[in-house]
């Protein structure tokens, strides 16, 4: 139920167009005690059913680039590949360190650009 | 897809493949090493690198990412780190929290959320450095 209940949270903030997936392995690693590469694969399978319902959505109503989308597609491929084989090779330890960093350097950007859409226009 | 389609997928100038090529494999490493975060970089790029709109941005950066997870699924399958129990649950959470987020953004102003988001980022981070 605890699992259910994460995923509704992660959810919301991807419905709302924040980082649902990066708030998903959070919970997972820092209240349930989930390894932090397990708690990411479970983000890979998490992103799946309702991205795939997104796509079709979004391909139906022609909000798609194609000549930007897809070699950008292939090139993340190739990065996603490299990004993952180093995961499975790290010591978990230095991994979930430097997701910490990751998670820190998102915060500051998320306040510069909060800083720049309501307080610097008004 | 005709040969013309292909042609025309195919970037013009130094200048726009040098950008392809960074934010793609960028963002393809992020989704990769922490499977998350991709689209925290890829909409902004979108937006101010490419000159799309917020919501053509949104859209392809999930047509994006989706193929960069499938890939990365490989090597966390490969190593034994998926368990299938704890995602499929989670997944099922998501559809639910997908669709509540989507009818709560359009009654509440996200000028304060984002700031809820961040304070949790800046809690999150702090506990896990002090795991």
């Amino acid at each position: 139920m605890l699992e259910v209940l994460s995923g509704i949270v992660s959810g919301v903030v991807s419905g709302m167009g924040m980082g649902g997936g990066t708030i998903l392995i959070t919970i997972l690693v820092c209240f349930m005690g989930v390894d932090q590469k397990v708690a990411q694969a479970s983000n890979l399978i998490f992103f799946i059913p309702t991205s795939i319902v997104a796509t079709i959505v979004n391909i139906k109503n022609k909000e798609i680039r194609w000549k930007l989308a897809i070699p950008i597609s292939i090139l993340g491929i190739i990065g996603a590949l490299l990004g993952s084989y180093i995961t499975t090779i790290i010591n978990t330890n230095v991994l979930r360190k430097l997701f910490a960093i990751f998670l820190l350097l998102i915060a500051i950007f998320e306040m510069y650009s909060w800083y720049n859409k309501y307080i610097k226009k008004t | 897809m005709n040969k013309n389609k292909i042609k025309e997928i195919i970037p013009k100038n130094k200048k726009e493949i040098a950008k392809i090529g960074t934010v793609g494999i960028l963002t393809g490493l992020l989704s990769g090493l922490f499977a998350s975060g991709g689209g925290l970089l890829l909409v902004p790029a979108f937006v101010y690198i490419f000159k799309t709109t917020e919501k053509e941005a949104r859209a392809m950066s999930v047509f994006c990412i989706l193929p960069m997870v499938l890939a990365s699924l490989f090597f966390y399958n490969k190593s034994q780190y998926i368990d299938w129990k704890l995602g499929i649950l989670c997944g099922i959470g998501g559809i639910i929290g997908g669709i509540l987020g989507a009818t709560i953004m359009k009654k509440v102003k996200d000028k304060y959320l984002i700031l809820i988001f961040i304070a949790f980022l800046i809690y999150a981070a702090i506990s896990i450095i002090r795991m």
